[in-house]
């Protein structure tokens, strides 16, 4: 059972300072700001120039007025799950050229961490500045897969308050050794303050197929692709393409898409700050555009 | 022409003298190796050997390569009753730390041809728990089980027989029983799966019901889940009986639970297997669909004292147990006993920090799980289940190395 105590690391935490667009915004503790990750699209492209007003938003149905609005301009912390376990199992070498190809692709004020999942999850790069990355090895293989176990480390991650995560886990989905079971990965996702997109890679031949007796394992499809939209967003399934270079391309046009989403900032009024509340974002006067953001966050 | 005879001199020198040194370095490398490991075991250089015999890394040799060489050697020398000793436990050193099993039964089956004529000393028991230990570790069922564990269901191709060669020797050792007792759970007893038990009468009741069914031409399942006493899945494999529908598919596999349930009762009795053996108890009452005798194994184990091994894994499932009965402070409090005995053990962080989350202790949480991703990784009982207790196979190297010093 979830308990109404944890918001989005912003709730509790507040933004001070607005430093427009092109800067990177600070922020102070001490009054309960929200934070959300919107992306607006027209058709399938971005909608950019949006400014606060064009937005409206519901938190339990309450009409909220955005104080901030930032736009590709909060610096990223980046997560990568790789699949490391004999059903997806690749090298180090081929690792390290991944995380190599990503840190290459974010800013200087980006970090990255990279976390590996087998039978044991392994921080493989810690997070930190991604100029130079230096990939860990694989300290105790087993071949099975802890995936639950795995997204909820990233999840559970420490979160800055200027800036903002995403975190990409290519997966098969297939676990068979994690102690955190489904729905408790979709309560640490209703209250993280991540954005998890999971990219469902195909498994490979000889992987194990057995569960670990007595952990809890499976791979639920439904539930994971819940715990992807809890935080706002979602699970693609990847084409047998991905692999090889494939995967590396799939976060980087996560990462690009992150980046052209709208950061929106409020303070609650007019709703009782405990329990859940569900969060609707819109663009107001505009018919033909699709916003996506977390459904909602827990107050405490 | 005449000008490129010289050249063609430097080619073909250099050409043999590649084919020499490649041929040298694949022929005599690897075998200078496998010497080196051996002669560091002999005079117990054991510090490094171990630097060079890392857990999960590359082996420092080919294992056709050692199987050869440690073959000339030990068929060598002055004491060869020793040095096959040495070179069978050198063998089953390598498999120990193999990332990969799929080269291991070449080092155990080298190591028992070496160890197959000496007397059944404590070094030759030892070995065997070595060796049958490392197998475990792998999940290797095959060196394992009994022919009468395997009975005709299983190919008899795949059995080696380990089992049956060491309990010949030593069929009174509760390390190996433990062993053969772990491989037959693993391989019959933990299916997952909801489970129901059913009394006699139940039983009964069941049997009257596929019997009129089957009168009036309708087919009627026995249910799946159902547990049983042993009396009562015997009865239900009577002649009377077997044919009917799904009964002697259900009825075998309570009776199978129960064998597993008997072999761990066995070793209980014995000082040194005793609380493995009754952690792994509880957790087949609980496959027989006995909750009550399994949670009275559980209560009686709190206090017994224990290897971490044992230890976390009683704290861990009682408080998977308490966590699923509507308790989080209850499994929080047992959570967090079983990391003090194995610390950083991902499972049990895992579990107790969606505890922590859910209870609004963030920070607790992310603490705690940042400190488990971090080598060195804690090695976490209740993923080694099927291995049983890492210390058995620790404590038949350590004896190897302490007698064949």
């Amino acid at each position: 059972v979830t308990r109404p105590v944890h918001v989005v690391l912003a709730v509790l935490l507040a933004w001070v300072g607005v430093h427009g667009q092109g800067r990177e915004p600070t922020f102070r503790s001490g009054v309960r700001v929200v934070t959300i990750s919107a992306w607006v699209e027209r058709g399938r492209r971005p909608l950019s120039g949006l400014t606060a007003d064009d937005f409206m938003v519901l938190d339990n149905g309450v009409p909220q007025a955005v104080t901030q609005l930032a736009y590709e301009t909060v610096p990223l912390d980046l997560t990568v799950i790789v699949d490391a376990s004999q059903s997806t199992a690749r090298g180090h070498d081929a690792i390290q050229r991944d995380a190599n190809r990503i840190a290459a692709f974010l800013r200087p004020s980006e970090r990255l961490r990279l976390l590996a999942i087998d039978t044991y999850v392994q921080e493989l790069v810690p997070m930190g500045a991604a100029q130079s990355v230096t990939v860990r090895p694989l300290a105790m293989t087993g071949g099975f897969s802890a995936v639950h176990d795995a997204i909820a480390a990233a999840l559970l991650g420490p979160a800055d308050p200027e800036r903002r995560r995403l975190v990409v886990a290519l997966t098969d989905l297939s676990d068979n050794a994690s102690a955190t079971s489904p729905a408790q990965l979709v309560s640490i996702a209703r209250a993280s303050d991540s954005v998890l997109m999971v990219v469902q890679v195909p498994s490979r031949s000889g992987g194990r197929t057995a569960k670990l007796p007595y952990l809890i394992g499976g791979s639920a499809i439904g539930w994971m692709t819940d715990t992807a939209r809890m935080t706002g967003g979602e699970l693609i399934r990847a084409s047998g393409t991905l692999f090889g270079n494939g995967h590396v391309d799939a976060v980087e046009r996560l990462i690009e898409m992150f980046r052209q989403s709208y950061v929106l900032r409020y303070t609650p009024t007019g709703v009782q700050p405990e329990g859940w509340h569900g969060i609707e974002v819109s663009v107001k006067g505009e018919r033909d555009v699709s916003v996506r953001a977390r459904p909602g966050y827990f107050g405490g | 022409v005449r000008g490129r005879r010289p050249r063609l001199r430097i080619t073909l020198i250099v050409g043999v003298g590649t084919v020499f040194v490649t041929t040298a370095s694949l022929l005599g490398q690897p075998r200078d190796a496998a010497d080196d490991l051996l002669a560091l075991y002999e005079r117990g250089a054991y510090d490094t050997f171990d630097e060079r015999v890392r857990p999960f890394g590359a082996l420092p040799v080919n294992v056709n390569a050692f199987t050869r060489a440690a073959d000339r050697w030990s068929g060598s020398g002055a004491n060869r009753e020793r040095r096959r000793l040495i070179a069978a436990a050198a063998a089953v050193e390598l498999a120990a730390v193999l990332r990969d099993w799929d080269r291991g039964p070449v080092l155990l089956d080298a190591g028992r041809n070496w160890v197959k004529s000496s007397d059944d000393s404590e070094t030759v028991r030892q070995w065997y728990r070595a060796a049958l230990g490392a197998a475990l570790r792998h999940g290797d069922a095959n060196a394992l089980l009994t022919s009468e564990d395997v009975g005709q269901t299983y190919g008899s191709d795949a059995y080696r027989g380990y089992s049956n060669e060491s309990l010949r020797r030593f069929g009174d050792d509760p390390v190996l029983l433990l062993y053969r007792a772990i491989a037959f759970e693993m391989h019959w007893g933990v299916a997952a799966g909801p489970v129901e038990w059913l009394d006699r009468d139940a039983v009964e009741r069941q049997l009257q019901l596929i019997r009129r069914a089957a009168e009036q031409q309708q087919l009627r399942r026995f249910p799946p889940a159902a547990r049983m006493d042993a009396p009562s899945a015997v009865r239900l494999l009577g002649r009377d009986v077997v044919d009917l529908s799904n009964v002697s598919v259900v009825a075998e596999i309570s009776l199978r639970l129960w064998r597993v349930a008997s072999m761990f009762e066995e070793l209980q009795r014995n000082p040194v297997t005793a609380s493995e053996a009754s952690v792994r108890l509880a957790l087949t009452y609980d496959r027989l669909a006995r909750p009550d005798w399994a949670a009275r194994e559980f209560e009686r184990m709190r206090d017994v004292p224990a290897s971490p091994f044992v230890t976390y894994l009683v704290h861990f499932l009682r408080g998977r147990h308490f966590a699923s009965a509507g308790r989080p402070q209850v499994a929080e409090v047992e959570y967090a006993s079983a990391l003090r005995a194995v610390p950083g053990a991902q499972s049990a962080v895992f579990a107790l920090a969606s505890l922590l989350f859910d209870s609004g202790r963030r920070a607790e949480a992310e603490r705690l799980v940042a400190g488990a991703l971090r080598t060195p990784l804690a090695e976490d009982p209740i993923k080694d289940y099927g291995a049983g207790d890492p210390s058995h196979l620790r404590d038949a190297l350590a004896q190897l190395r302490r007698r064949l010093r």
